[in-house]
């Protein structure tokens, strides 16, 4: 799906071919995952350290801060068929650039509830918090988004039926 | 009508003889009925040609937005449209300075001709007679009355905003428009009646308006809020959107455009009433308008406020964060 | 250098008389029916049993042309003037895929479009519309290479046009070489006279009509003068004339003139006017892939677009509404007469009726004479 051409703007820490190896026959989610330089990401380099399992359905994407995430990021990763979205960035009060965070939280705010209102599943786009600190704490976020979208099943949006 | 008109005349007159601006943006009377088009006063002749009343649909505040800094001009506005004025002079792309606003209380909002082309079956008219709150169309075989309220833009039918905020000029108006109807009704009334129903019915309704969508960007460039430079429609590289007339990229530039108006949107409508197709997605851009003032009590956009996405709280609400249990 | 451009002028002539041989050149056959409307639905079966038949229907708020089935509908026209969207989509679509390619092994398969394309008939079309089409195959036909997306349908596109009796108050087809009786462009026409219609066969190609209207009875006197009639009474309705005979002279002048301020003054710079043009033909191509696949797409364009013409240097030699408002009626009246001797404008006005903010044509091609007649 992942088209290396579009995608030569931001670091793509798993490499594309990857993606392809999950087969069509057993479908598998694909979640793509925007984390924060200095918390979320961290977040996630920790539960790896520290050897913590979690579904290995998410692909990261490492941006500097959740403030730096526009909405078209979100719509374009969902059209051309992520099954689900992920953006994390630092608890609020905890920003490394002061106040990224509190920005992003009112734009995905309106992102979620605009979806929400033209009748597209509630699941598909996700936030969260997560800090350096939290190695369990991505990995359980990880979980459960993953476990959603596998209820959801495969990414239609904008496309048919919802 | 006509008595706001007569006031009119006395201000613009003034203004242009007195040389205040260098013109005043107004309307006239197209060549079909109920396209009347953009009229640039800039001598005291013109101002017969000048014409005020419920059809005149375009949102005038775009044409500024190709002006230079420092050029006075005057321009005639109701309030959704000063709204929008103000939204453009909080983000510095007009000096206040600059602008002479003429403001005229709403009396019922504006008529959409797509609404009008819509219970005429897409016939042609070549006239219409008003009469009360009766509008009488005449075509090649056919005469047809329609009420007002039928072919009113949507939010005007449920706005309670109609009087100028911000102004230098105020017109009065008689009496029977002083007063705008006070009943007791909800400003969002058609977006809460639109959330009620299921997603799936509330996903057909948009595909279905979003289908007949050609990508022809009339709703972009009528609005006056949409002034980027370099739209993301247009943008090469990255290619965000590629035209190709897919559903969902359709869905993807009216989404996109939508978050780019969140909190700035003032229900105007102009986008709504320019679109070819006549496509009705106004309740999508009356959905932000409610939002904003359910999430952040942020009702209507004033003068000097910081925008809604531009700004914050420390205790924003933030319920749909995933939570880790 | 003139020369070399009439040369290839030539060429291009003859070329295009080799690929349309539909050009009725001005032959007229006589076979003239009379058709009474109840027997119409009749004529409609027998056509459908060999084309597809696309007919103005009503859809919804609107009438709009499609494919018919008269199987399991009656049809009768609605009344309509002229519709709101040309029928120019059926044969240059806004989407169409030129090619697409799969990922096979370790290799890649290129696939050919493949379209079963039937027979066609687009039935009901106005003289105007008609005339479109001569202008798009003038333009597809044109240069080295005709082009196949758009011929592979043309070849198999019979055009039966529907006479006009009541035009809109914005046609001005008169003014453009048309008028609303013209038959130019078409393979056959129907004339409405009220009770009955006149089925008259044009082109060369539009014998093939011959056997289906064979039974009706020929076309008599009274009947041919109260068809002359309506025809003057159509072209009286026409509210606007202008003369352009010197159009293309007098846009040579004014390529620098400050009228196109004025002109462009009010335009939004949207692609409505455009979209809705039946002679309209810019496209772009793009490429769509994904990991599976992907596909060449070709799309309509417009020049009203500020990308239009961006230059990957980011030079954009029309950069404002001006110029883009200059280059549309620059194309469609100075260089499509200088390039192929015709107009590009069928006059339909649709461009006028669609545009939100009433920039008429009519009044700009008035400004554009004035000031020419004026210098």
């Amino acid at each position: 799906m992942v088209d290396t051409k579009k995608t030569e703007e931001v670091q793509v820490i798993i490499p594309a071919n990857e993606i392809d190896k999950v087969s069509d026959e057993k479908w598998e989610p694909k979640i793509i995952a925007f984390l924060c330089n200095w918390c979320s990401y961290a977040g996630a380099d920790l539960a790896g350290v520290s050897r913590i399992q979690y579904p290995p359905n998410v692909r990261v994407v490492r941006v500097p801060c959740s403030g730096r995430i526009n909405p078209l990021f979100i719509l374009k990763s969902l059209q051309v068929g992520w099954d689900a979205v992920l953006v994390s960035g630092c608890h609020p009060g905890d920003c490394h650039y002061i106040s990224g965070n509190y920005y992003a939280r009112r734009k995905f705010s309106v992102l979620d509830d605009l979806l929400e209102f033209i009748g597209i599943d509630k699941g598909r786009i996700n936030f969260s918090w997560v800090s350096a600190a939290e190695g369990e704490a991505f990995a359980k976020v990880i979980r459960k988004i993953t476990k959603k979208t596998r209820q959801l099943g495969p990414n239609t949006i904008f496309k048919e039926d919802q | 009508m006509e008595e706001i008109r007569k006031s009119l005349n006395v201000i613009v007159k003034s203004l242009i003889s007195e040389k205040k601006v260098e013109y005043v943006l107004g309307f006239e009377e197209g060549t079909l009925p109920l396209k009347p088009v953009p009229l640039y006063i800039e001598k005291e002749e013109d101002i017969d040609r000048l014409i005020w009343n419920e059809y005149c649909n375009l949102n005038l505040v775009k044409f500024l937005l190709e002006e230079p800094h420092g050029k006075k001009i005057g321009i005639i506005l109701k309030n959704c449209e000063i709204r929008s004025l103000i939204v453009l002079i909080n983000e510095k792309q007009i000096n206040r300075e600059d602008i002479v606003i003429i403001g005229v209380p709403c009396s019922y909002g504006i008529i959409d001709i797509n609404k009008v082309s819509k219970l005429l079956d897409g016939k042609e008219f070549t006239e219409f007679k008003k009469n009360g709150n009766d509008y009488t169309f005449k075509g090649v075989g056919f005469k047809k009355i329609i009420k007002l309220q039928d072919i009113l833009s949507d939010s005007c039918a449920y706005c309670k905003d109609k009087n100028p905020v911000e102004y230098d000029y105020l017109v009065e108006t008689p009496n029977e428009f002083k007063k705008i109807k006070d009943e007791d009704f909800d400003e969002y009334f058609d977006v809460i009646e639109f959330e009620k129903k299921t997603p799936k019915e509330r996903w057909a309704y948009f595909k279905k308006e979003l289908e007949k969508c050609t990508l022809c960007m009339a709703c972009r460039n009528a609005c006056p809020l949409c002034y980027c430079k370099l739209c993301f429609i247009d943008s090469n590289q990255p290619q965000w959107f590629d035209k190709t007339d897919d559903l969902s990229e359709k869905m993807l530039f009216h989404m996109t455009r939508a978050i780019h108006l969140a909190g700035r949107c003032t229900g105007c409508e102009a986008c709504t009433r320019a679109c070819p197709e006549g496509i009705d997605i106004h309740l999508l851009y009356k959905k932000l308008r409610k939002m904003t003032k359910d999430r952040w009590k942020v009702d209507k956009i004033e003068l000097g406020e910081p925008s809604v996405l531009g700004s914050y709280k420390i205790d924003d609400p933030q319920e749909f964060m995933v939570k880790e249990d | 250098m003139v020369k070399k451009r009439k040369k290839k002028k030539e060429k291009q002539e003859n070329q295009n008389n080799q690929k349309n041989q539909d050009n009725p050149k001005d032959q007229q056959y006589s076979i003239e029916k009379i058709i009474p409307k109840d027997k119409f639905d009749s004529l409609i079966k027998g056509l459908y049993k060999d084309f597809k038949l696309i007919v103005p229907k009503e859809a919804e708020n609107e009438i709009e042309f499609d494919y018919l089935d008269p199987e399991n509908e009656k049809y009768q026209f609605p009344e309509y003037q002229n519709l709101r969207v040309s029928p120019k989509k059926f044969l240059f679509p806004q989407k169409e895929v030129l090619y697409s390619f799969e990922k096979e092994g370790t290799g890649i398969k290129i696939k050919e479009k493949e379209e079963k394309i039937d027979d066609q008939i687009i039935f009901g079309i106005r003289s105007c519309d008609a005339r479109s089409y001569k202008i798009l195959d003038t333009f597809f036909s044109s240069g080295k290479y005709s082009d196949p997306y758009y011929f592979s349908k043309r070849n198999k596109t019979l055009l039966i046009g529907l006479a006009c009796n009541d035009p809109m108050s914005t046609c001005f087809c008169t003014s453009v070489g048309g008028a609303p009786f013209s038959s130019e462009g078409l393979d056959a026409i129907l004339y409405d006279l009220g009770d009955n219609y006149i089925f008259k066969i044009i082109s060369e190609k539009g014998i093939i009509f011959e056997k289906y209207v064979k039974e009706y009875p020929d076309v008599n006197k009274v009947d041919l003068k109260k068809k002359e009639e309506l025809a003057t009474s159509a072209r009286g309705k026409i509210q606007f004339e202008i003369n352009l005979d010197n159009i293309e002279k007098d846009l040579d002048s004014l390529f620098e003139s400050d009228i196109w301020t004025k002109v462009a003054r009010r335009c939004l710079s949207c692609g409505a006017c455009s979209y809705v043009c039946p002679t309209c033909h810019c496209f772009d191509v793009q490429d769509k892939s994904d990991k599976s696949g992907g596909k060449r797409v070709r799309i309509w364009d417009n020049c009203q677009s500020s990308i239009f013409t961006l230059e990957a240097s980011g030079h954009n030699p029309r950069n404002s509404g001006k110029e883009r408002t200059r280059q549309r009626i620059y194309h469609k009246f100075n260089y499509y007469l200088k390039n192929y001797k015709i107009l590009g404008c069928v006059g339909c006005g649709r461009c006028i009726k669609v545009c939100p903010t009433n920039r008429d044509l009519r009044e700009s091609l008035k400004i554009v004479v004035e000031t020419a007649e004026k210098a």
